[in-house]
């Protein structure tokens, strides 16, 4: 770290005293107010933008219920003609689309940024700016997609939205595209909000929450942000083949062409069954949170949880294929997965047995909270054992497609999720609003659910057994499944009258008086040291315990008197307080973003260019594309501002830096992060290739002619090697204050790559490859196609440095931006080469 | 103001430990690595065997590999065992046993992973 000399730094003043008085309370609250204008759209505070996130998802889920129920309706008797079969299609779609991709993993990632911040103890997370874009882009493109049903254009095509009957001639609307575009859109911003709570919880941890000392809740948020960062890019990269397919007939999944529906299987599980866990798992967290308030000890077997969810964040990525017993795939594939899908139950029943046994160990005090977590515990076990059956082949081929899987599933994702979601509704409904939901509601609410819940999915097994396929929207009557449906249909509304009483509860409590404290559950965690406000503590205190309101007795005096860190808000800025992410020792003090439009404007001009693209709508593409272009760039530029080089005071007697240039800073994290999920793109990429020869291993290329040459790959690995080097060059001359050799190299950087960009597109002209002809022309183009746009934004970012170094805002202290594009270009490089080598190397030797 | 905000605040120290803090939290997860890499490996190894006729299509594992396969279990075995007694020698040493006791608990899930699926080569013909 290029800090000043420790010598140097206690001989100079430190900067920005604190005070932990009234005026630097004041200066606090000002700091973190909202603004007087337009604050709905531009603060960028978690407390605002978690709100926000949690109540559009909690509207999602009413809107996907309100889908349930017509289908319920429809299916309630043989014959029935309530809808039909095109609008069935539609309704059943948008419900699984919805549930998942709008509600269920937005809604975690909401409570986690909401809550997390206050859990360990800091103002806010490192990147509020991308918490606020990522919140727009969701709520933005999820209304896009969410509206397509009123105009008859919504998906069809179930939510995994298999081709080929996703493909252009079995869907030529724009139905699929509207899926494919808009909720691309929504997966971009989960991995925008996975990199905020990753970097965070490493990152800004209270003084001595050591890892062993972090609230669970933030074990498994990590845990699921770090899936969700691997998982989500096949998606992405899913989504991006099957548009190529549909728009410009490049023929990844259509069999005729040398493609293959299966790999859209592959790619779509491999994010889709992680998905189910991605779901769980904070709602898990939740539970490991709630539990010990309500039966007074300590959550048995922290340690062992932790593995548990960790464990469990490795072990769903080696279950996809149990989506595919059905696709004819060898018996001895089929049995690796089926073990691994097993296996998995080791992890959950570390959980389950662990919540027992705190249950076992405490005195359960039965309030509503309690209520629905014992409602998950009996649901989800139940759906658990159901998973256990299905993981085995010969079963799953029985139940496949049938209503059983319907059934199981529900009683996954209803019992392991939702149940959870409503004991949090209930427990932290006062942390927000300072008043206390009905006790009586909640009862009420709960039973209904229970029972609702249980005696509309429980016959589904049995209607499974007895032969009805999912997804169809009518049955003849005679079957044997008559009774059942009614009997479903009917308590699935009875389940909805319990989620219509907790919505009515939380409208009816805003008009109750407020509660005197700030704990009503008495609580152990530290989110409940101070209820929701703009700052969260009034200073930033150390804590030695998991239960620091149990067993911390002075946390409480020492906060409100403000006698720990960042008291005050000396730079008149918004501050947090970053730690180490093992120590979780101060390391700095990190000024945050204020309100601003730039978040709010990014994602609206973002969402105008994929519906521009789904309407083939140019013009407005190119106007929205500039706008969004305009406001990144904005937002980028202000990026890495002019800081001091002396230390500051951070309270408690120490000072700190306001500013990181080595390894440590959260710029360099943030893109770190991201590259994770880059790298899991490039690897689907690279994945989509194999397979597809695996399909045709004589046909690749499919015209022995077109195998690639050499030399021009050799050029232009050559061209991007000099470009790195360029940038790695600048760096060091940039560390030594050699502005203007620095220049240089920047500049031969830019060179470099738009030469090796030339190089590249000349090679795949001269190959004489038709992407649209046969999947081998498609995989080459792909995946040349992205590592060229990697090289393009290293070109670009070489040119951006070299500008804000002729600007001086790099030098050999402020050169973090330098360092970010840097950590590009180690990215690019390989990336780059390792493509160029399986494109150019692999045909020859297979 | 309080007597700790009136002392001259000194500069943080800088923390050894929190270097390369990325490499120290995934080695905990090393177990579902190898677990990772082990899955992968034998799906792809067995995929490309039987797509271009490598395997016998219906005849079951090689018996031979019962004791290879009783042999790497309890191996993986002892493993965990001696990490697990390791934790146990070391458990007063602050933050450290607490990561130490997650690598031994998640290697111990991961070998239980890997040793099942080994298996299943026991039990079904491989390209059937």
């Amino acid at each position: 770290m290029t800090t000043p000399p420790v010598d140097a730094a206690q001989a100079a003043p430190v900067l920005h005293p604190q005070s932990c008085g009234p005026d630097g309370l004041e200066r606090l609250r000002i700091a973190w107010a909202k603004p007087r204008r337009f604050a709905f759209f531009t603060e960028v505070n978690n407390t605002h933008i978690g709100l926000l996130y949690i109540a559009t998802g909690f509207l999602f889920f009413l809107g996907a219920g309100v889908l349930a129920l017509l289908m319920r309706i429809q299916l309630a008797e043989p014959g029935g003609g309530f809808l039909d079969a095109e609008q069935y299609n539609q309704v059943f779609t948008m419900h699984g689309t919805v549930m998942m991709f709008l509600f269920a993993v937005p809604i975690v990632e909401a409570i986690a940024v909401l809550l997390l911040p206050s859990m360990l103890g800091t103002r806010d997370m490192p990147y509020p700016r991308l918490s606020a874009l990522g919140f727009w882009s969701y709520a933005v493109g999820g209304v896009m997609v969410f509206a397509s049903l009123f105009f008859g254009v919504a998906p069809d095509g179930g939510w995994f939205m298999y081709p080929p009957l996703t493909s252009l001639p079995y869907s030529p609307g724009i139905n699929t595209d509207v899926w494919i575009l808009g909720l691309g859109f929504v997966e971009i911003s989960a991995v925008a909000a996975a990199v905020e709570l990753v970097v965070g919880i490493l990152k800004t941890r209270a003084p001595g929450m050591t890892l062993a000392r972090m609230p669970v809740f933030a074990w498994y948020v990590l845990v699921t942000a770090g899936m969700i960062m691997i998982g989500m890019p096949t998606v992405i990269a899913a989504d991006t083949l099957l548009e190529l397919e549909r728009a410009a007939g490049m023929p990844f999944y259509d069999a005729t062409r040398g493609g293959d529906p299966l790999l859209w299987q592959h790619l779509f599980w491999l994010f889709g069954h992680p998905e189910v866990y991605i779901i769980f798992l904070p709602a898990a967290g939740m539970v490991s949170m709630i539990l010990p308030a309500f039966v007074r000890v300590r959550l048995v077997g922290y340690g062992w949880i932790v593995v548990a969810a960790v464990a469990v964040g490795f072990l769903s990525f080696g279950l996809w294929v149990h989506h595919m017993f059905a696709t004819g795939l060898p018996l001895m594939s089929l049995g690796f997965f089926s073990a691994a899908s097993s296996a998995i139950a080791i992890p959950m029943g570390i959980q389950v047995f662990a919540w027992l046994a705190t249950l076992w160990e405490g005195t359960p005090q039965l309030r509503p909270p309690l209520l629905f977590l014992l409602g998950f515990l009996v649901i989800f076990t139940m759906g658990g054992v159901t998973g256990v059956m299905v993981a085995a082949v010969p079963y799953d081929w029985q139940v496949h497609d049938t209503y059983f899987v319907v059934a199981h599933f529900h009683y996954v994702l209803i019992g392991g999720m939702v149940f959870p979601l409503f004991a949090a509704i209930y427990y932290w409904t006062p942390w927000v609003t300072h008043r206390l939901l009905s006790e009586r509601a909640g009862r009420w609410a709960f039973w209904l659910m229970f029972v609702g819940f249980n005696a509309a999915f429980l016959p589904m097994h049995l209607t499974g057994l007895r032969g009805m396929p999912r997804r169809v929207y009518t049955y003849d009557g005679g079957l044997g499944w008559s009774t059942l449906n009614l009997v479903s249909s009917i308590f699935s509304f009875v389940f909805a009258a319990g989620v219509l009483v907790v919505v009515m509860d939380f409208l009816l409590h805003l008009r109750r008086p407020r509660i005197a404290e700030r704990n009503p559950w008495g609580a152990p965690s530290l989110e409940w040291l101070g209820g929701l406000s703009d700052y969260g503590l009034r200073s930033l205190v150390s804590i030695t315990s998991r239960y620091p309101l149990w067993e911390q007795p002075d946390l409480e005096e020492e906060e409100t008197a403000g006698r720990g860190y960042l008291p005050d808000a000396p730079t008149r800025e918004r501050e947090a307080l970053l730690t180490g992410p093992l120590s979780s020792e101060p390391e700095q003090i990190l000024r945050l973003p204020g309100p601003g439009w730039t978040a709010f404007v990014a994602a609206v001009a973002t969402a105008a260019v994929f519906a521009a693209m789904t309407l083939r709508l140019r013009v407005l593409g190119i106007v929205a594309g500039l706008v969004a272009a305009g406001a990144y760039g904005g937002w980028l530029w202000s990026l890495d501002p002019a800081q001091p080089r002396g230390l500051a005071d951070a309270g408690r007697g120490l000072a700190l830096p306001l500013y990181r240039n080595d390894t440590g800073s959260v710029g360099r994290w943030g893109l770190m992060v991201l590259l994770v999920s880059d790298a899991a793109v490039v690897a689907s990429f690279v994945f989509a290739y194999f397979y597809l020869w695996s399909g045709q291993p004589g046909l690749w290329p499919p015209e022995p002619a077109a195998l690639p040459s050499i030399g021009a790959p050799l050029l232009a690995a050559l061209l991007t090697l000099g470009a790195w080097l360029g940038f790695e060059l600048a760096d060091r001359r940039v560390r030594r204050e050699r502005g203007r050799a620095a220049g240089v190299c920047l500049a031969l950087s830019t060179l470099l790559a738009a030469g090796a960009l030339v190089v590249g597109v000349r090679w795949l002209g001269a190959m004489g490859v038709d992407p649209a002809a046969h999947s081998y022309g498609a995989a080459v183009w792909t995946l040349v196609g992205y590592v060229g746009l990697h090289v393009a934004l290293g070109a670009a970012m070489a040119l951006w440095c070299l500008v804000r170094l002729g600007l001086g805002m790099i030098d050999s202290w402020r050169r973090v931006t330098l360092d970010v594009c840097l950590l590009w270009w180690r990215f690019t490089l390989p990336a780059t080469l390792l493509v160029l080598l399986i494109v150019a190397g692999f045909p020859r030797a297979a | 103001m309080p007597p700790d905000l009136a002392v001259a605040p000194r500069p943080a120290p800088t923390r050894a430990r929190d270097q390369r803090a990325v490499a120290r939290l995934l080695d905990t997860t090393f177990g579902f690595l190898v677990w990772a890499v082990h899955l992968l490996a034998i799906y792809i190894v067995q995929a490309l065997a039987c797509e271009f006729g490598v395997a016998r299509p219906h005849t079951h594992g090689p018996a031979g590999l019962v004791p290879v396969l009783l042999l790497l279990t309890a191996a993986a075995a002892c493993v965990v065992v001696l990490h697990a007694l390791r934790r146990r020698r070391r458990r007063h040493e602050g933050a450290l046993p607490f990561r130490v006791a997650v690598t031994v608990g998640a290697d111990a899930i991961a070998t239980l992973a890997i040793v099942g699926q080994c298996f299943v080569i026991l039990l079904v013909p491989p390209c059937a």
